[in-house]
């Protein structure tokens, strides 16, 4: 994605708990170079206008669109992507509750409903089904229906709770 | 579905964001929250060659109670203002008007002073800031000054403010007793942009409904008696008045649709500025805000 002779400016982050320094140009998107610098493929890149949420990504611990803004922006950020989060034989009690509870089907959109999730139990953990709902509005699903999803957060929770 | 190559600014002072903006001409952008700056760049329906990004300004972000006025930053971000417990209790509508806006991933970094700059005729803030009289405090090339809202919004996706402007806050004047304001609006699904939308502020028996969503800007109507009005007469005075406003047609709903929607969706505004949540909880909010 360089241009030839594009400036580049460098900037220090934290990704997924370690410092990290890349050199990007402005226009790149913080998806893109979490992506291509990092090889954080779990950022899914779908819409690249803000609708979808499937780039969804926490940073400083609040859920956003990656593709809304660049990378120069995130200098100094804490950035946690759904890489973070287990791994298949550990796997975090939002990712277990989604696999028990079927809160997937072609698995596009699953990272940022994961990490809204996650945001949302770090927030409220015992949330309601409706405010499950509401935090997970700007997360579009074209399999599912959503029930599944719905029902994998209200697991999430207690999955938390049991420790 | 990636951006032109521009160069990177992000200055620490709301001077020094000017001189920037200056030295750019028409090449250059404010950047706020991005949220609907960076989707027309990655659409590359806007190319600007010099961004100056304001987030790193100190003092543009938070709310202000002074004597008469609510002053509230730029940078303050939807979210923020759902947040604010004063604000609610002495203004209920700007928290109720966040609970509208996108989705949490957006409201998180979206601004206010973004929003009324970006003037889309579907946005809740433009309008709320009408029905309240606010005006928009700018910084530019010659200093400071106050633009009324009316001055502000030209068109769609069109403001007054010249490339080096920079708007720093909104001054929103006080509710005088008795005062209550409230919004409705209706979009197709939560967080979407309002197919028709209304703010509603009454005192006694006068109104004054605000619309958006309608037209290609934010549109008014106001009555001193309507409060003393029987309600088959209210009923059609709203209807009157939905017939006159102007309205487009697009993919969602027609234009004669929107009109007759207009009607209801104003009745549901002057409900929300009765209750005490200015319709919070009656509207259709899009997101959880924690
Ligand atoms: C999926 C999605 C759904 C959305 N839904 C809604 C909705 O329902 N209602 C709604 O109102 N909005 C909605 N938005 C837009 C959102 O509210 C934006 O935050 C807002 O319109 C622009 O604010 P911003 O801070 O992101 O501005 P930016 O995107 O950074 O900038 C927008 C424009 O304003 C200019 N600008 C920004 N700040 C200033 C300033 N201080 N002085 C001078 N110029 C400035 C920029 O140069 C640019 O032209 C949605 C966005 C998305 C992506």
């Amino acid at each position: 994605m360089s241009e030839p002779n594009a400036e580049k400016i460098q900037i220090t982050l934290n990704v997924n708990g370690a410092e990290r320094s890349v050199a990007v140009e402005p226009r790149w998107l913080l998806s893109d170079v979490l992506r291509q610098e990092f090889g954080l493929t779990g950022v899914h890149i779908g819409c690249e206008h803000g609708v979808c949420g499937a780039c969804t990504i926490l940073v400083d611990g609040v859920p956003v669109r990656s593709c809304l803004q660049f990378a120069v922006q995130a200098e100094g950020a804490r950035i946690e992507t759904v890489e973070a989060l287990g791994t298949p034989e550990a796997m975090d009690p939002v990712q277990t509750a989604f696999w028990e509870k079927h809160g997937l089907q072609c698995g596009y959109c699953t990272p940022g409903m994961v990490l809204t999730a996650k945001a949302l139990l770090d927030r409220v953990p015992n949330p309601t089904e409706a405010e499950i709902r509401h935090a997970l509005s700007g997360n579009l699903c074209r399999c599912t229906g959503y029930q599944f999803i719905v029902e994998a957060v209200e697991r999430a929770a207690e999955l938390r709770a049991e420790g | 579905m990636k951006p032109v190559a521009f160069r990177y600014h992000a200055p620490d002072t709301v001077q020094a964001a000017v001189g920037l903006l200056e030295e750019a001409g028409f090449e250059g952008k404010v950047l706020a929250g991005g949220q609907s700056l960076v989707p027309m760049m990655n659409f590359r329906l806007a190319r600007p060659g010099i961004l100056v990004d304001i987030r790193k300004v100190r003092g543009l972000s938070g709310v202000r109670f002074e004597s008469g006025y609510i002053v509230v930053g730029a940078l303050t971000t939807h979210e923020d203002i759902f947040l604010h417990e004063e604000l609610a209790h002495r203004l209920p509508v700007m928290r109720a008007a966040a609970a509208l806006i996108g989705h949490w991933g957006i409201r998180v970094r979206g601004t206010i002073g973004g929003s009324v700059a970006h003037a889309d005729p579907a946005a809740e803030w433009p309008a709320v800031m009408m029905a309240l009289s606010a005006s928009a405090l700018v910084s530019g090339p010659a200093g400071e000054r106050e633009v009324s809202m009316e001055e502000l919004v030209a068109g769609p996706l069109t403001t007054t403010l010249e490339p080096a402007d920079v708007v720093t806050a909104l001054k929103i004047p006080a509710p005088t007793a008795g005062e209550r304001t409230g919004i409705y609006e209706v979009a197709r699904r939560p967080g979407d942009f309002a197919l028709v939308g209304a703010v509603a502020k009454t005192k006694g028996d006068s109104v004054r409904l605000t619309w958006f969503g309608l037209g290609t800007v934010p549109q008014a109507r106001e009555s001193d008696s309507f409060g003393s009005l029987s309600e088959k007469a209210q009923a059609e005075q709203l209807s009157r008045w939905g017939e006159e406003l102007e309205a487009e047609s697009d993919l969602h709903a027609s234009a004669t649709w929107r009109k007759r929607v207009a009607a209801v969706v104003a009745r549901r505004a002057l409900s929300a500025a009765a209750s005490d949540d200015a319709g919070l909880e009656a509207g259709e909010r899009s997101g959880l805000h924690v």
